[in-house]
């Protein structure tokens, strides 16, 4: 403890410096940019400036595109909230409640929930990071393919918590983003599945394309449909601060979402995306009026929030404690590291205690500054939506165009997000949820990979998942939600049955 | 009068920079496209030599990034470009590889490996190998020896079917004559990350991705499999010491395509000898633990001709995967 406040006081002073300090701004302000724009996600930004930090010295290079990460995560429910547009992926559930929020003319209140969120998570996490990274390192190694089909399996149980519609419609739905899942190079035999000769496909869809375009381009068309879908009222610039009444609805939810989004954050894979959604399903569940979701709750914008930023930071614990990536944002920040000469490993905070202190600092800076960029911003964006709808429906529509084609240069992202608009405007004429199709196309190549790589190590014996103590208790307390699930249904038949006798 | 007289000058101005544009290669940007993302080894060798390429060529050599479909994408996009000189690649097994797989499922291949003309080579690692130390294996002779009494039971680990990591580790189990089970993953840190986590017994890694956990006592180092020990791994021997022949590498080289006339190739193979002594490329190289390894195209080209021969034959014999 004493060691790891020394330990800080080097790192702030790494990181108060001012050549350090001004890229760590640079790099939240530019991670707010690149989360506002639509269908431009963390990765992206930071491919797009990576070759900038090559110049850097490493400390200064890390900082910076940390800041963009963890800038892009804050970002990444503006446009959601606002107009139904997920800034990045892990924002999609913010889509549910926080739009809906913006249509009673309570945006402000939203963005502003979603910001503090962002930071409390944002800050209790690195905490965490500072405190405990070796040995929540080493716990995240455990996770080995049968772990996470377990956890994955888990994942699926969240998505009837996801829709408010009839169940059979969520499932249909659910299978629909399953199968668009499958679509690409199958990593297990090489096969290009569903692909048609088109190599930009054997990648898969992408789940930015698909997001921006179901949720995005729907609303839009929508919309334009029928003036009864726009936001009721234009929001009143007095109202932008959250009630009482909200903030005390939140704070629950902001802490739940904390410690969700990191312990998934930490564990390998892109399990993180999965974050948002978890702590959705969670806050439904444990909620008194679950009614209310998907009609403006604001628990459904805080602990979601919450729950994706902590997870970003939670994913830094292996890469600093470890040396070793887990995502492909750690990747390219190991990168950088490697470029410039400082070797990634399990001795990284002993052997570069200045740049892991470093690093710490600037994120608990970081986050301060984010919170103050975003609340200020807040009033900004929300007097954007009084700009008239035959504006402002076509300037969203091009940023969501060049944010999804950035990404790769690839105009057949733009198609895919063009078709999955079209598709997505059909399915909520027809009274459909799209949130499912989301979670089940992020859940489906995951699922089947965990699954294949398990019987891939034991050889095509499927008791590989019931001899690890990790996997089998975490399928054990799967079965046993899934049963309570069951319970209220019954009892709930066998009351009427017997009010009916009576 | 005046001005038509200074129109005439910037007129015969302009055409002489044009005459003279002909005459030198290059005369205006040239592009390194790549087929794999940022951080990736073909991208910091890119980011390496860029720089000093730029010095000596005397014009901006600017990196472009086009990854997707495991790096097809972008290299078919160089075999596509006008074969003038001015797109480049650097790369690596994929020129063979790539078609290789196309030929094993059927496909009519995306591109072919004569369409690319070698410059130079800049950089050769050797694959090692790594076990974890909770292994019993102290010597890879004693793995092999376990291989063989227990045939497809031990669990290694790869960054993604026929990459480098798994075609490194079927030669070795060519050579040796052994079998065992393949984990593929979804890239080298995954890999990484499930021996790491004892999900899997072995993997090839570069000296740069498994050395530091080697040296904190994560991996434990059972061979290298060069034709010479690794610098940074001193007490690793090689395969072939051992009596095995098997020998891979992960190297990057610098391409354009067969069609680019051959004055053209000649300065770039003047540019990349140049560059190759260069001691800001030694540098960059050395920081992120890539091993230079030059060789002008004379030599290299026969010893790509052998690499690709071993990567095609290696594919071939993994086959289609069930």
């Amino acid at each position: 403890m004493a060691e790891s406040l020394q330990g800080l006081l080097v790192g702030f002073q790494v990181a108060l410096a001012p050549s350090v300090l001004v890229y760590a701004i640079l790099g939240c302000v530019i991670g707010t940019i690149v989360g506002v724009l639509p269908g431009l996600g963390p990765l992206a930004g930071i491919s797009i400036l990576l070759p900038i930090s090559f110049g850097l010295p490493p400390t200064t290079a890390i900082v910076l595109l940390a800041g963009i990460y963890y800038g892009a995560m804050y970002g990444g429910s503006t446009t959601s909230i606002l107009v139904r547009i997920p800034g990045e992926a892990a924002s999609v559930v913010t889509c549910i409640d926080g739009y809906e929020m913006t249509r009673q003319g309570r945006a402000g209140p939203a963005l502003a929930i979603a910001a503090i969120g962002s930071f409390v998570a944002g800050t209790v996490s690195v905490v965490a990071l500072m405190l405990l990274a070796p040995p929540l390192a080493r716990f995240a190694l455990a996770f080995g393919p049968p772990e996470y089909l377990a956890l994955l399996l888990m994942g699926l149980m969240v998505l009837s918590y996801i829709s408010s519609g009839p169940m059979p419609k969520t499932l249909t739905m659910a299978t629909l983003g399953l199968l668009l899942g499958m679509i690409g190079i199958d990593p297990m035999s090489g096969y290009n599945r569903f692909a048609g000769g088109v190599h930009e496909l054997s990648d898969g869809l992408g789940v930015l394309p698909l997001a921006v375009g179901l949720f995005g381009v729907s609303e839009i068309m929508l919309a334009y449909r029928n003036q009864a879908m726009r936001p009721a009222s234009r929001p009143r610039l007095a109202e932008l601060m959250p009630s009482r009444e909200d903030v005390r609805r939140s704070v629950g939810p902001i802490g739940r979402g904390t410690v969700i989004g990191f312990l998934i954050g930490i564990i390998p894979g892109s399990a993180h995306i999965l974050s948002s959604f978890v702590s959705y399903a969670v806050e439904k569940r444990l909620s008194q009026h679950p009614e209310q979701f998907g009609k403006g709750a604001v628990e459904g914008v805080a602990g979601p929030e919450s729950a994706n930023n902590a997870a970003a930071s939670g994913a830094f614990v292996p890469m600093l404690a470890l040396g070793v990536p887990l995502g492909p944002v750690q990747a390219i920040l190991i990168a950088v590291l490697m470029v410039h000469g400082v070797a990634p490993g399990p001795l990284l905070i002993t052997q570069q205690p200045q740049l892991f202190w470093g690093f710490i600092a600037s994120m608990y800076i970081g986050n301060l500054v984010l919170l103050v960029l975003n609340l200020p911003l807040v009033g900004l964006f929300v007097t954007f939506l009084r700009l008239p709808y035959s504006y402002l429906y076509p300037i969203i529509l091009v940023c969501c165009i060049v944010g999804v084609y950035t990404v790769n240069s690839s105009m057949v992202d733009v198609l895919i997000m063009t078709a999955a608009g079209a598709a997505g405007y059909m399915l909520r004429r027809l009274q459909y949820d799209v949130a499912p199709v989301v979670l089940g196309f992020i859940l489906s190549p995951m699922l089947e990979m965990a699954f294949r790589q398990s019987l891939a190590m034991s050889g095509g014996d499927y008791a590989i998942f019931l001899e690890r103590p990790i996997a089998v208790t975490l399928l054990a307390i799967g079965a046993a939600v899934l049963l309570l699930g069951l319970v209220p249904p019954l009892w709930r038949r066998g009351l009427r049955r017997s009010q009916a006798a009576q | 009068m005046r001005a038509l007289m200074s129109g005439l000058l910037v007129l015969l101005c302009v055409a002489g920079v044009e005459a003279q544009a002909q005459d030198k290669f290059p005369s205006r940007p040239v592009t390194i496209l790549l087929g794999y993302p940022p951080g990736g080894s073909t991208d910091t060798t890119a980011r390496a030599i860029a720089p000093v390429l730029e010095r000596i060529l005397g014009q901006p050599v600017v990196i472009q990034n086009r990854p997707g479909a495991a790096a097809l994408i972008g290299t078919q996009a160089v075999a596509n470009a006008a074969p003038d000189g001015y797109t480049i690649t650097v790369a690596t097994t994929q020129l063979a590889l790539l078609p290789a797989v196309d030929q094993i499922f059927g496909r009519p291949p995306s591109f072919t490996r004569d369409q690319f003309a070698p410059i130079a080579l800049l950089s050769a690692d050797p694959s090692v190998l790594f076990v974890h130390p909770s292994q019993p294996w102290r010597t890879f002779q004693e793995l092999v020896d376990d291989a063989r009494k227990r045939p497809g039971q031990i669990v290694y680990a790869s960054g993604g079917l026929y990459g480098t990591t798994h075609l490194a580790i079927e030669i070795v189990l060519k050579a040796t004559g052994t079998k065992m089970r393949h984990l593929p993953t979804a890239g080298g840190g995954p890999a990484l990350t499930a021996v790491l986590g004892n999900h899997a017994a072995l993997l090839a890694a570069h000296p740069a991705v498994g050395g530091p956990q080697a040296r904190a006592g994560a991996l434990r180092p059972l061979g290298t499999m060069g034709a010479k020990r690794v610098a940074s791994l001193p007490d690793v021997p090689t395969l072939k010491e051992l009596g095995y022949d098997a020998e891979y590498y992960q190297w990057n080289g610098l391409f354009t395509q067969a069609k680019v006339p051959e004055p053209i190739i000649a300065v770039w193979r003047e540019a990349a000898a140049k560059a190759a002594k260069d001691p800001e490329f030694l540098q960059a190289m050395a920081r992120v633990g890539s091993g230079t390894e030059y060789m002008d195209r004379d030599a290299f080209r026969p010893w790509w001709d052998a690499d690709s021969k071993k990567t095609e034959d290696t594919v071939r014999a993994i086959g289609k995967v069930q």
